[in-house]
């Protein structure tokens, strides 16, 4: 009893597609202490901005992550367009809020099959990742990619998406609704599933906030933190948006709230394709950026940070994002302490780690 | 060696530095859309059980010993498939200060998937082109063998290398 | 006998296995499961069935290489540098392996002769490498002729602006007040969109007469005799710099006098010929 063995976990690893490493420290069974060691995904994308100009640093921003590609891109442009004091058309923001959600709900869809995968439930991931499919088709159809859009500019869209491809989205997503609740069901009710995500890893909202959690993670510890609230961006104020919060803080909670934000999700799009303006998506914008800006966006994974200062030229003088697994990475590393260590891989994925924004 | 490996090829997946893109795509390879295990393709944890190594993203200074280990763990015959455009050349982020470039850079490349983010279909298409290197590296192999054992003594020699490799890692740490 | 008692109980025990849980509804997934066994495959069989691509969907980058005028804003615009342009070999290049399909190059083509097809680029062994020869001789491409530099003929030109808006190299800088116009030459691709766009046809690339603008009947402000007008807006529609209202249910037609450049093409286009300058 009591020996100590330390096992390293990564950063090649059959439960997470994305190196991490971390150095578990064992007494037993349990884990007693967790150390991350991150950088196996560090590019040093940001110092891009000093040789790419302002519209090609879009590009380069939304290839952060592929998972949450629309939301970087978005909250790149927003912060340069804040820069230069324009504001893009009504229907581009419309089709940009459209489109992030859309982004939310692959991204969770993707988890909820990865979290399967983790607890060993392979149809059910199967399952998630066939409904997912749906999802990527229409983000094919109104973009031409399927993980990354390139569609966002500085000052609007590239593409107009047409009234009658919105509303066609419109129809799937609401068909999707019955398939996708059928999965959740599973999720939320099988009594294998609870046995593996009821009461482990509790996180309390007092360490919920002192670790600053951000996004699911923070609201299913009852934090009421979510940037499309707050913070005025895209049309979220005219779609009548609420969080969703969960008390208990488990893997189960965590969950629950990530399944109810694919609904809210499909509810706000359609929503937003009801009440979407005729109008043009783009706009002439200056040639070259003064001033600085700072923007906050709500990705599936929590709150995003985006600063972005002008050279007076074309190009940036510093860019710098701020990404929410950077700061789930704590509320983490709490939870691991004290598992089991077979319940590692469900800890480390219900933060729905993005290693890739982490480390850029 | 069975003579069916490359019926059923065995492929590991490690992420060099991409951006998840790929990596989701190599995932929906499996899934029910794409199913590649309809051809016997099956993705594995383990190097030493593979026989086609899948790397997305650019390799860069730290990650460059990880993939170089992974390499050199997995059996003869092998194949190298480079997912994206990342792992083909370093894409986007070529003239990052710290990216090396594409994998070629580190470990020897069999076949180059472009796009970004790399399709299921091309992806798809990329194994099954590999396999055809796969079986030509094996029968080099086969007629190498009876004249020297050198395949062996490489095999052994490697295995040496990724054992000191390990332990002076463990040792850093 | 104690087979037969034994296969009995074997076969008690599995149903009571399979049913109770599945009467307790302990496997939620059961549902799922059996449903799926009677549904269709919703694998794509892809290669045996090619896969149908959407409109939209970006695979490779093509060229129509005889409208191509080696500009190199492609080139430029590139944020992986895959493509290259060499005007004098007559060569368009592009690194397959590296271009990342974001369809920059296609937005700013000044001739649209880029394309974005649906089919990606087929994997191969080897970084795929496409070259396209173009026309060198930019001649039969500009409209103007010639191949020097950009000129503007400053006794006809009304400094409207239309030519720096068009420009896609941003190589124009035109002053409406100052009755300036100047031209970047480091960054003129001479790709001609400017002098396509200029209403009075003052621009040329040198080494080539201006062609003939058509001389404008008058010099004073744009008038319409509203007596003949219909109101149709043909005028308004052709106007180059938007400085034209009309409206035909409250039979309103007005000039914007700052913004109207005294082109005379809505004095050309007018079907009734009420308009005069």
């Amino acid at each position: 009893m009591g020996k100590r063995t330390i096992i390293p976990f990564g950063p090649q690893h059959p439960v997470l597609p994305e190196p991490i490493h971390l150095d578990l420290v064992l007494e037993d069974e349990t884990v007693v202490e967790a150390i991350p060691s991150i950088g196996y995904i560090h590019r040093g994308l940001e110092k891009l901005c000093e040789i790419k100009d302002f519209n090609q640093m879009v590009y380069v921003i939304e290839r952060i992550c592929g998972i949450c590609s629309f939301g970087h891109g978005w909250g790149a442009v927003a912060s340069m367009e804040g820069a230069m004091g324009v504001q893009a058309p009504e229907r581009a923001e419309y089709l940009r809020t459209i489109l992030h959600e859309l982004g939310r709900v692959h991204s969770h869809l993707l988890w909820l099959g990865l979290l399967a995968d983790g607890f060993g439930f392979e149809s059910l991931f199967n399952h998630c990742w066939r409904i997912r499919e749906t999802v990527l088709d229409l983000f094919e159809k109104n973009t031409g990619g399927r993980v990354i859009f390139s569609i966002c500019k500085v000052g609007g869209m590239r593409k107009d998406i047409s009234n009658e491809n919105l509303k066609e989205m419109k129809e799937v997503l609401e068909g999707l609704k019955a398939e996708i609740k059928e999965i959740t069901d599973v999720f939320i009710n099988d009594a294998s599933v609870q046995n593996r995500m009821v009461g482990v890893g509790v996180l309390t909202k007092e360490e919920a906030e002192e670790l600053c959690a951000v996004g699911p993670v923070a609201r299913a510890s009852g934090v009421p933190q979510d940037i499309r609230m707050t913070d005025n961006h895209g049309v979220y104020g005219k779609l009548g948006f609420e969080p969703v919060l969960e008390e208990a803080g488990d893997c189960m909670a965590r969950t629950v709230v990530r399944i109810r934000e694919v609904f809210q999700s499909i509810d706000l799009i359609s929503a937003a394709i009801d009440q979407i303006p005729d109008g043009p998506v783009d706009m002439k914008v200056p040639n070259k950026i003064e001033g600085e800006y700072i923007t906050r966006m709500e990705q599936p994974r929590g709150e995003a940070f985006y600063y972005a200062k002008g050279a007076g030229t074309k190009f940036l003088k510093r860019m710098r994002v701020r990404t929410p697994t950077n700061m789930n990475i704590p509320a983490m590393v709490k939870t691991l302490a004290g598992a089991d260590l077979a319940d590692v891989p469900m800890l480390v994925l219900t933060i729905d780690p993005c290693i890739s924004c982490t480390e850029r | 060696m069975s003579a069916y490996v490359t019926k059923s090829p065995w492929v590991v997946h490690y992420d060099g530095s991409s951006c998840n893109g790929c990596d989701i795509e190599v995932l929906a390879c499996l899934t029910p859309m794409y199913d590649v295990e309809r051809f016997g393709i099956i993705n594995c944890g383990n190097p030493k059980h593979a026989d086609v190594f899948l790397v997305t993203g650019s390799v860069n200074e730290q990650n460059k010993g990880i993939v170089k280990q992974i390499y050199e763990q997995m059996p003869e015959p092998k194949v190298v498939v480079a997912v994206g455009i990342c792992a083909c050349s370093g894409g986007i982020f070529k003239d990052c200060y710290n990216v090396l470039g594409g994998v070629d850079q580190v470990i020897p490349v069999d076949a180059y998937v472009p796009g970004c983010a790399a399709r299921p279909e091309a992806i798809i298409d990329a194994v099954v082109k590999g396999l055809g290197v796969l079986q030509a590296k094996r029968d080099a192999m086969l007629e190498q063998k009876p004249a020297e054992e050198a395949p062996a003594e490489e095999a052994v020699e490697e295995t040496a290398e990724a054992v000191e490799e390990v332990k002076e890692e463990g040792g850093e740490e | 006998m104690s087979k037969l008692v034994i296969l009995i109980v074997i076969v008690v025990a599995a149903l009571v296995c399979l049913a109770v849980p599945y009467l307790l509804g302990f496997f939620k997934f059961s549902k799922t499961i059996l449903g799926s066994m009677f549904k269709k495959p919703s694998t794509l069989m892809y290669p045996v069935k090619p896969r149908e691509w959407q409109e939209r969907t970006r695979g490779a980058v093509g060229i129509n290489a005889d409208d191509c005028i080696g500009c190199g804003m492609c080139a430029r615009a590139c944020p992986t540098n895959a493509i290259e342009v060499d005007k004098n070999g007559g060569e368009w290049t592009i690194q397959r392996m590296q271009c990342i399909q974001c369809s920059a190059c296609v937005d700013c083509c000044p001739k649209d002769c880029l394309t974005m097809e649906n089919l990606y680029t087929i994997p191969d062994v080897v970084k795929v490498v496409d070259t396209v020869e173009i026309p060198t001789k930019k001649a039969a491409a500009a409209p103007a002729g010639g191949d020097g530099d950009l000129e503007c003929d400053k006794e006809t030109c009304v400094y409207c602006g239309l030519c720096a808006k068009a420009c896609p190299a941003d190589a124009l800088t035109v002053d409406r007040k100052e009755k300036t116009w100047e031209v970047d030459k480091e960054a003129c691709v001479k790709c001609g969109a400017c002098i396509d766009k200029c209403p009075k046809k003052s621009l040329s690339f040198g080494g080539a007469a201006p062609a003939a603008a058509e001389e404008p009947s008058g010099d004073g402000t744009l008038k319409c005799d509203l007596e003949e007008c219909v109101y149709c807006g043909l005028c308004a529609k052709n106007c180059p710099a938007e400085a034209l209202t009309v409206d035909r249910k409250e039979k309103v037609w007005e000039v914007d006098d700052e913004a109207c450049v005294k082109c005379g093409v809505c004095v050309d286009k007018c079907p009734k010929k009420c308009l005069t300058l």
